[in-house]
């Protein structure tokens, strides 16, 4: 029994030129404990994935899927008020910017404590003096900030953007949440400060069990923290499969490129060499070509490929592409 | 020494007046002096952690803030710190932000065209002629001039800014972390472009840039800052090879870390 | 560049001008407003060429005649008339001049004195910034009515008096706001960017801050025109603006205070032209910010 299990999500937004497909017909299926990476440039949808399994719907989104459960609660059939409060007491999502999330005019201890729900306590009722400030100091040193005197009184622009990430981990997780859905939260942040969120977010998975839907732009930083990958682009889903899988055998083109796109540090690169770079840019939401949306960019591209191309299963691999890369000749 | 080099740059350092309340008032040293050469198309990386000082010293060679102390020099000549007359035909700056670095109300033709109107004595003609040059050697069509630049994807304007750089012919290009707001696909196709210019023109490259590979990949030399010191500096092969400073090999260390590719 | 747009005549991109005439234009009401401003212009510059009375001009015969559409009106006096015979749709026509048009001369001699101002101390600094940018700001502090009563109190009663006080309470608000809006502005990276190419700071405000502040001014001067109409007309309803038989329309409504009763279309007529013009303003104020803010999005 998978724990988030969804079929053909689709979310479609009316702008002014009409109704666009932002994101178009995604799976995603997370069993319990896993650490999912979802990865994709600006436009990719992976972040309208996020907000459509949060339940944080815009006037001019329609969302449809064939499914979307949560365990075995159906999300698409509950009311708005019933999926808040499954959603309240199961998922938790961290964003980008840390420190515009956090309240900039109340310590953070007092935004800590006021999310801690009262069903987490346990112990005697003699033992509710305090327990909120007790348990909020105690989710603080779970989430690695030793000095939480300091940390409780201060204020959010007095603290360093990791640190406030780390609040907001401790905030996350503070519901006990099942799920946390992390949308880019290492981005805007430099390697040293990756490095230390990364560990944490790991931490949180083998020691809690909880099942993290890790979304980012760069495939190569986060890759070893997830077992499976998904792909998208231009709010497909362009390729699924396991860490080890996607990184030796990607089949399609544009996970090959973002593999490539980026020279690592080993330097097995000879220096100063070009780049493979996809040419052209994303397209706008807009002007989406048809059939593969990569299909203008992409340097496999045939005839066929205006045609959407179907999502494949290879050996627990799903990729949607024409013509694959690195298959085996066996495959007729 | 027997030629001038391309670049050089004494004894550079910069402090901030810091005012607590109306008397009290602290100088804060945001970058000590430091002094370093450029040869012609070699790149310079600058790395550091956030407030090591490697973006003001990138402002500095700009030209966007003035040193407190110490000289540029390029080709043995003086730069003064406010003539940008002389300054923009040898440095530009291409900017963080394609987003806000590109006046909205303008079309692409006459943000380019602007450095040519104030610095040389170029017929509108020629003008026109040059900016279409440019806008072709960054890989845009000459069409683009007539546009504006919010309707244009943040890639393209990117490579408008890199054209707005390009257009005085400069000797050295300043990028203050240029890459990292772009898109993966499209951050290599602009390292591509960057590269590919410096083998046919020659330019130097004063790079801030936060991920390693890329430095490594880029760069000839490399200077590591830490709280506005140079920690270490030399031929970027060699200081990731066998890094000496503590700094550095932290700065390594948490790059390749353990959920890496 | 331009024979490059000849040879391809599908490449056509709007200047940021027509892209809000365009975005402006989607806006029913505020179009419909526009057009009734456009009215309330032409009525203040030729107006009072076509009108065939005197506003000054007594009827004896013609005493408290209702408005047309009423049973005792005549079509002569289309909207009837007051207590000593004076046409009515005279009265206002003429009065649109001194109402809207003295609160638009004041509301743009404002506008040129502060955002001159504005623009010289936001482009200042130090010292001199400050003292241009709190020059007057003690005015801001007292209510604009109060000036003005108090400045016709000393300069005197009369409309120009109060059209000058209601441009004295006007330009520290113009002042203040082109002061933050070129603040603002001056932080933006392209200001940078040009001023690296050594722009010097006269084509910096031209090229790179005055259209991007455009907006901000925009919005400010038709808020103050809304208010200046508001003022210009209360100053005069409490009898320290234009005198009594001057048509303006304040003083208007206060002459038909006493007729409510029996003749109360000579309150209602002035109150309305007062709304409708207010009215006009705001709405066209508010399109045309918002299709200033769609010509850069």
């Amino acid at each position: 029994m998978p724990l988030l299990d969804i079929r053909n999500l689709t979310i479609e937004i009316d702008t002014p030129q009409g109704r666009v497909k932002a994101v178009d017909r995604v799976n995603l299926t997370l069993n319990e404990g896993e650490i999912r990476g979802l990865v994709g440039e600006s436009g990719s949808g992976k972040s309208l994935v996020a907000k459509a399994i949060m339940g944080m719907k815009k006037e001019n989104w329609r969302i449809t899927a064939d499914r979307m459960r949560i365990n075995d609660i159906d999300l698409m059939s509950l009311s708005p008020r019933e999926r808040r409060k499954v959603i309240g007491r199961d998922i938790a999502m961290i964003f980008q910017e840390p420190r515009s999330c956090l309240d900039p005019s109340m310590p953070i201890g007092a935004q800590l404590i006021e999310v801690i729900p009262s069903r987490v306590f346990e112990g005697h009722w003699w033992q509710r003096l305090f327990w909120r400030k007790k348990h909020a100091i105690g989710l603080l040193h779970r989430v690695g900030i030793k000095d939480h005197k300091k940390v409780m009184a201060a204020f959010p622009h007095q603290l360093s953007e990791v640190v406030c990430q780390k609040v907001m981990i401790a905030m996350a997780i503070s519901i006990k949440p099942r799920l946390l859905v992390a949308d880019e939260p290492i981005s805007a942040m430099e390697s040293t400060t990756q490095a230390q969120l990364l560990r944490l977010l790991d931490r949180m998975n083998q020691n809690n069990n909880t099942t993290i839907l890790l979304i980012s732009n760069d495939i190569s930083t986060i890759a070893n923290l997830t077992e499976t990958i998904t792909v998208m682009y231009c709010g497909q889903m362009v390729e699924t499969g396991s860490r080890e899988q996607l990184l030796a055998t990607p089949h399609h083109p544009y996970t090959n490129a973002l593999l490539n796109a980026i020279p690592d540090f080993s330097g097995r690169l000879p220096h100063k060499s070009r780049l493979n770079a996809l040419p052209g840019a994303i397209p706008p939401l807009q002007h989406l070509p048809i059939g593969c949306r990569l299909g203008p960019r992409c340097p496999y591209a045939q005839k066929l490929c205006v045609q959407t191309p179907p999502i494949t299963r290879l050996k627990n691999q799903q990729y949607s592409c024409h013509f694959p890369l690195n298959m085996e000749e066996a495959k007729k | 020494m027997n030629a001038e080099p391309l670049l050089r740059v004494t004894n550079i350092g910069k402090s901030f007046i810091e005012r607590h309340g109306l008397f009290r008032k602290e100088a804060v040293r945001a970058l000590e002096q430091i002094s370093f050469t450029l040869e012609p198309g070699e790149t310079l990386a600058l790395v550091g952690e956030a407030g090591s000082g490697k973006s003001t010293l990138a402002k500095i060679l700009a030209g966007v803030v003035a040193a407190s102390e110490g000289e540029i020099r390029v080709d043995g000549q003086l730069i003064a710190p406010d003539d940008y007359e002389q300054r923009c035909k040898q440095i530009r700056m291409i900017f963080q932000d394609p987003n806000s670095s590109l006046n909205p109300r303008l079309r692409i033709g006459r943000i380019l065209e602007a450095p040519l109107m104030l610095n040389t004595a170029m017929t509108p003609e020629e003008r026109a002629h040059q900016v279409q040059e440019t806008l072709r050697m960054v890989g845009l069509l000459a069409e683009h001039a007539l546009f504006y630049p919010q309707m244009i994807s943040s890639g393209q304007k990117q490579r408008v800014a890199l054209a707005r750089a390009l257009i005085m012919n400069p000797r050295i290009i300043v990028a203050d972390e240029t890459f990292s707001m772009l898109d993966l696909s499209v951050r290599s196709q602009i390292i591509n472009l960057l590269l590919k210019l410096q083998q046919e023109l020659g330019i130097a490259y004063v790079i801030v840039a936060n991920d390693l590979g890329l430095v490594r990949h880029i760069s000839d030399k490399v200077i590591i800052m830490h709280q506005g010191k140079v920690v270490e500096s030399g031929e970027t092969q060699q200081v990731f090879a066998a890094p000496q400073h503590e700094v550095t090999k932290r700065l390594i260390q948490s790059y390749g870390h353990e959920y890496r590719r | 560049m331009a024979s490059k747009a000849k040879t391809y005549p599908e490449i056509r991109i709007p200047s940021p001008v027509t892209q809000t005439w365009l975005a402006y234009k989607e806006n029913p009401v505020a179009m419909a407003a526009l057009w009734g401003m456009m009215c309330l212009l032409l009525v203040v510059i030729f107006g009072p060429s076509f009108v065939t009375y005197n506003p000054l001009q007594q009827d004896p015969n013609a005493l408290l005649l209702p408005p047309s559409w009423v049973a005792h009106g005549t079509i002569v006096h289309f909207l009837g008339t007051d207590d000593l015979g004076r046409d009515l749709l005279t009265r206002l026509i003429y009065g649109a001049r001194l109402t809207f048009g003295s609160a638009v001369v004041a509301t743009l001699i404002a506008m040129l004195c502060g955002c001159a101002v504005g623009l010289l101390a936001g482009m200042s600094r130090g010292l001199k910034s400050s003292v241009l940018h709190h020059m007057l700001d003690t005015l801001l502090s007292i209510p604009s009515l109060l000036l003005a009563i108090v400045l016709v109190a000393v300069m005197g009663p009369g409309l120009d008096n109060a059209a000058l006080a209601v441009t004295l309470t006007l330009t520290p608000q113009f002042i203040r706001a082109t002061y933050n809006a070129v603040n603002d502005e001056l932080q933006k990276e392209y200001i940078v960017a040009v001023r690296l190419d050594g722009s010097p700071p006269m084509r910096i405000l031209r090229l790179a801050i005055l259209p991007n502040i455009v907006d901000i001014i925009v919005a400010q001067t038709t808020r103050a025109l809304s208010t200046a109409i508001l003022d210009i007309s209360a100053v005069c309803f409490l009898g320290i603006g234009a005198q009594s038989p001057s048509p303006e329309w304040g003083t208007m409504l206060a002459d038909g205070m006493d007729l409510i009763y029996i003749g109360s279309w000579t309150v209602t007529l002035p109150g309305f032209a007062i709304i409708f013009s207010v009215l006009v303003t705001n709405l066209v104020g508010d399109g045309l910010r918002s299709a200033l803010q769609k010509g850069i999005d």
